[in-house]
C-alpha cells in the first residue's frame, strides 16, 4: 500500500475549526467589549464629575464672608476659597497641591457663589484622580489582557475537547485504509445519527460500488485471459506434441518457427493483459515469503528452446555462496518481471553470447540479469516507458519493462537499467524480506 | 501410469492425450466437472490433469470433493488463470502441482515424471542412510527424529545423492539430474544448493554426511539401512 500522507497539526480540520470559530467569536466579543469599555469609562468620568461638584458645592455652601465662615477640609480635600470685591481679590483659605494643574493626577471644579452683601465667593476644588485613573487602567486590564488569555484558553480547550469528538472520524479513517480491492468491509456506522453517520454511510454505498466494479474487472481479466490464452494453449500444445513424433529435419525445423511464433503471441497477450490490468488499477499484490534462487532457476529452464535456437548460454551466480535469497512478494508478479528482463536479455544479447544471471544478498536481496550489446543505449533508464523499444527491428511492444517497473514499485523493489563496457545491466533489489 | 484429463477444451484435451500417449502413458479424457468426479472416484488413477473452469462443478469443488470421498489421487492444475491467489487456493485444497497455460510440453511431462517417481509402485519408497531417511512418496526428509523442510529441487538433490549413495556424483551430473539444463560451467549453482543441503542435513550433527571430493564432485556417504 502507497504510504499515507502526513500532515501538520495546523493542516487539522480541529485547527481550522478552532481558529476560525474562536477569530469570530474574538471578533464579536472584542466589539462588544469596546463599547462596553465606552460605556463605564463614560458612566466613570459621570459618576467622578459629580462627586467633584457635589464636594466643591458642599464647601461653598458652607463659606460665608459676614461673618466669615470657612469649612475645614477633610482628609483628602484641596481647595482654594476667594473672595472677590471687584477691588480685591483676597484669596480666604488655600490648600491646593502645587502640581493641580498635573490633569493625569487632579481634577479641578470652580463654583462661585454672590453673597448679598456684594462681590462674589469662588472655590476651586480639586480631587486626586489618581484612584479614578488606576480604575480605568483596571478595566482596561480586564478586557484587553483578559479577554486574548481567554480567547487562547478557549483555543486550547476547544482544540483539545474536539480530539474527543472527532473520535468516529478517526475510526472512520482508520477503518478507511484498511481496505483494500482484496479485502473490501464495510465501515461500521456511529451509534448517533450526526453527520459521521451520514459520511460512514457514503462511504459505505461508495464501497460496495467500488467491490461490484472490482469483481466486474476481476471477472473480465480472468475471462478474457482464459478466452486468449486457450486457443494459444490449443496452437502450443498441438505444435509440441506434434513435434515429438519422428518427423524429417524440415517440418521439424517448420514446426519449431511456428511454435516461436505461438510463444511470441503469448507474450504480447500477456503483456497486453497486464497492461489492462494496470490502466485499470485492477492488479491486487497478494505477498508470501518466496525463494529468489529457485524462482530464478524455475523459469530460466522455461527458455531453454530459445537459447539452443540461439546459441546462448546461462552463467549463474549466487553471492554469496551461503546467502538466504527468500523475499517477501507476490510470486506471480515477480516470475512475470524476472521472466521480461531475461527474456529481452536472450532478445538482444546476439548469438553464441552468454547471459549472467546474479543472485545477491548484501543490505538488499535481489537479481542481476546482464547480456552483450550490439549498441550503445543512450539513456537505459528511459526504456521503462511505456511503447519505448530499444530497436524498432525487434519484436514486442515495448511493454515488458514498463509492466516490470510498476510491477516492482508494488513489491517495493527498484528495477534500475543501466551499461557498461558494451553490456547491458538490469538489476532488480527487494526491500522487504 | 494412468492419468485422467479433466479438461472441457476438447481440442486441447485431445492434443494433450495424443502426447501422453505418445509418451506411454495411459489416458481418459473427462470434459465436464461432476462427471470427472464420478469417474476419479470410482476408478484407480495415479495422476488427474484438472482445468479450474470446467461445466458442471469447477476445478476447486472438484478437488474439495475428491477429498471429501477419500481419493488421495495426485491432481495437477493446468489452468490459463494466471493469479497466484488461485494457485494458492488450488494448492491448499491438495494440488501437488500448478502450471499456467500456456505451458511448455517439456515441462508438463517432466512434472508428471517427478509425479510418476513419487507415486505408489516406484522402485523404491524410503530410503535411509544412517539416521537420515527419505520418504519419496510423501516427500519428507527426517535426521534422526527432526523433520527437515527441503524445496523441491533441494529434495531432488538430496534423492538423487541418496539413490547413488557413496558414490561421487559430479557437479554435471547434479546440474543435469535437477535442471536438465546446458549452464554455463561458470555457474555456482550446483555449490549453492548443495551448501543449502548441508545446512539443512548435517549442521547441528556428529556425523556429516554429505561430502566433497575435491576436484570430482560430492558424495553422500553412509550405511545404506
Amino acid at each position: 500500500m502507497e504510504s499515507r500522507p502526513i500532515s501538520q497539526f495546523y493542516q487539522s480540520l480541529r485547527f481550522r475549526f478552532g481558529l476560525l470559530f474562536n477569530s469570530l467569536l474574538f471578533l464579536c466579543v472584542s466589539v462588544i467589549v469596546y463599547s462596553l469599555y465606552k460605556n463605564a469609562k463614560t458612566e466613570l468620568d459621570k459618576s467622578f464629575a459629580l462627586q467633584l461638584k457635589s464636594s466643591a458645592y458642599n464647601i461653598l455652601q458652607r463659606t460665608d464672608i459676614d461673618p466669615i465662615a470657612l469649612p475645614l477640609p477633610k482628609n483628602g480635600e484641596f481647595f482654594r476659597i476667594i473672595y472677590d470685591n471687584k477691588a480685591k481679590k483676597s484669596p480666604l483659605f488655600d490648600n491646593l497641591p502645587k502640581n493641580v494643574s498635573d490633569k493625569e493626577k487632579w481634577r479641578l471644579i470652580s463654583v462661585k457663589k454672590y453673597p448679598e452683601n456684594g462681590g462674589s465667593i469662588s472655590v476651586d476644588f480639586a480631587l486626586s484622580a489618581e484612584q479614578y485613573y488606576s480604575g480605568i487602567q483596571k478595566l482596561k486590564r480586564l478586557l484587553y489582557i483578559y479577554l486574548p488569555v481567554a480567547f487562547l484558553v478557549a483555543f486550547l480547550g476547544g482544540y483539545l475537547l474536539s480530539w474527543f469528538f472527532l473520535r468516529p472520524l478517526r475510526r472512520i479513517v482508520s477503518n478507511a485504509n484498511k481496505v483494500d480491492l482484496e479485502h473490501i468491509k464495510l465501515l461500521s456506522e456511529p451509534r448517533s445519527k450526526d453527520e459521521f453517520y451520514h459520511l460512514t454511510d457514503a462511504l459505505n454505498r461508495m464501497l460496495l460500488r467500488i467491490d461490484e466494479q472490482a469483481k466486474q474487472q476481476t471477472t473480465f481479466f480472468t475471462m478474457a485471459s482464459h478466452e486468449l490464452r486457450t486457443p494459444i494453449s490449443n496452437m502450443l500444445t498441438e505444435l509440441q506434441v506434434f513435434n515429438q513424433e519422428f518427423l524429417d529435419l524440415d517440418t521439424k525445423k517448420l514446426l519449431d518457427n511456428q511454435e516461436l511464433e505461438v510463444k511470441r503471441m503469448k507474450g504480447l497477450v500477456d503483456n497486453f493483459l497486464w497492461m489492462s490490468q494496470i490502466e485499470s488499477s485492477n492488479i491486487l499484490t497478494r505477498k508470501s515469503k518466496i525463494d529468489l534462487a529457485e524462482t530464478v532457476l524455475e523459469l530460466s529452464e522455461g527458455f531453454r528452446k530459445q537459447l539452443t535456437i540461439n546459441h546462448q548460454r546461462f552463467r549463474i551466480d549466487f553471492s554469496p555462496l551461503d546467502g538466504d535469497f527468500r523475499i517477501f512478494a507476490d510470486k506471480n508478479q515477480v516470475e512475470v518481471i524476472i521472466k521480461n528482463l531475461i527474456f529481452n536479455s536472450i532478445k538482444y544479447g546476439g548469438a553464441d553470447t552468454t547471459i549472467d544471471i546474479k543472485i545477491f544478498q548484501n543490505q538488499k536481496k535481489g537479481i542481476i540479469v546482464s547480456n552483450s550489446i550490439s549498441q550503445i543505449i543512450a539513456n537505459p533508464e528511459k526504456l521503462k516507458g511505456q511503447f519505448l523499444r530499444n530497436s524498432s527491428h525487434k519484436e514486442g511492444f515495448g511493454l515488458g519493462l514498463w509492466i516490470s517497473e510498476i510491477l516492482s514499485e508494488k513489491n517495493n523493489a527498484r528495477l534500475s537499467l543501466d551499461t557498461l563496457d558494451k553490456r547491458f545491466y538490469a538489476m532488480l533489489e527487494f526491500d522487504e524480506f | 501410469m494412468r492419468i485422467l484429463i479433466v479438461e472441457d477444451e476438447k481440442k486441447l484435451a485431445g492434443f494433450i492425450q495424443q502426447g501422453l500417449s505418445q509418451a506411454g502413458y495411459l489416458t481418459e479424457v473427462c470434459h465436464n466437472g461432476s462427471e470427472a468426479l464420478e469417474i476419479a472416484i470410482k476408478n484407480d488413477f495415479d495422476l488427474i490433469l484438472l482445468d479450474l473452469m470446467l461445466p458442471g462443478i469447477n476445478g476447486f469443488d472438484f478437488l474439495k470433493n475428491l477429498r471429501t470421498f477419500g481419493t488421495e489421487t495426485a491432481v495437477i492444475i493446468i489452468s490459463a488463470v494466471a493469479d497466484s491467489k488461485q494457485v494458492v487456493q488450488g494448492l491448499d485444497l491438495g494440488a501437488i502441482d500448478y502450471i499456467r497455460k500456456p505451458f511448455e510440453w517439456d515441462e508438463l511431462l517432466a512434472r508428471i515424471r517427478t509425479v510418476s517417481r513419487f507415486s505408489n509402485g516406484s522402485s523404491q519408497q524410503k530410503i535411509n542412510i544412517e539416521d537420515l531417511e527419505i520418504d519419496i512418496p510423501a516427500r519428507k526428509v527426517k535426521r534422526g527424529n527432526i523433520e527437515i523442510e527441503l524445496t523441491s529441487k533441494e529434495f531432488i538433490l538430496l534423492e538423487y545423492l541418496a539413490r547413488n549413495a557413496n558414490l561421487v556424483l559430479t557437479k554435471n551430473q547434479l546440474l543435469e539430474n535437477a535442471w536438465n539444463m546446458n549452464f554455463d560451467p561458470e555457474s555456482n549453482i550446483v555449490e549453492v544448493y548443495m551448501h543449502q543441503i548441508r545446512k539443512k542435513i548435517d549442521k547441528g550433527f556428529d556425523n556429516p554426511l554429505i561430502k566433497t571430493v575435491i576436484g570430482a564432485g560430492y558424495m553422500l556417504k553412509g550405511d545404506k539401512q
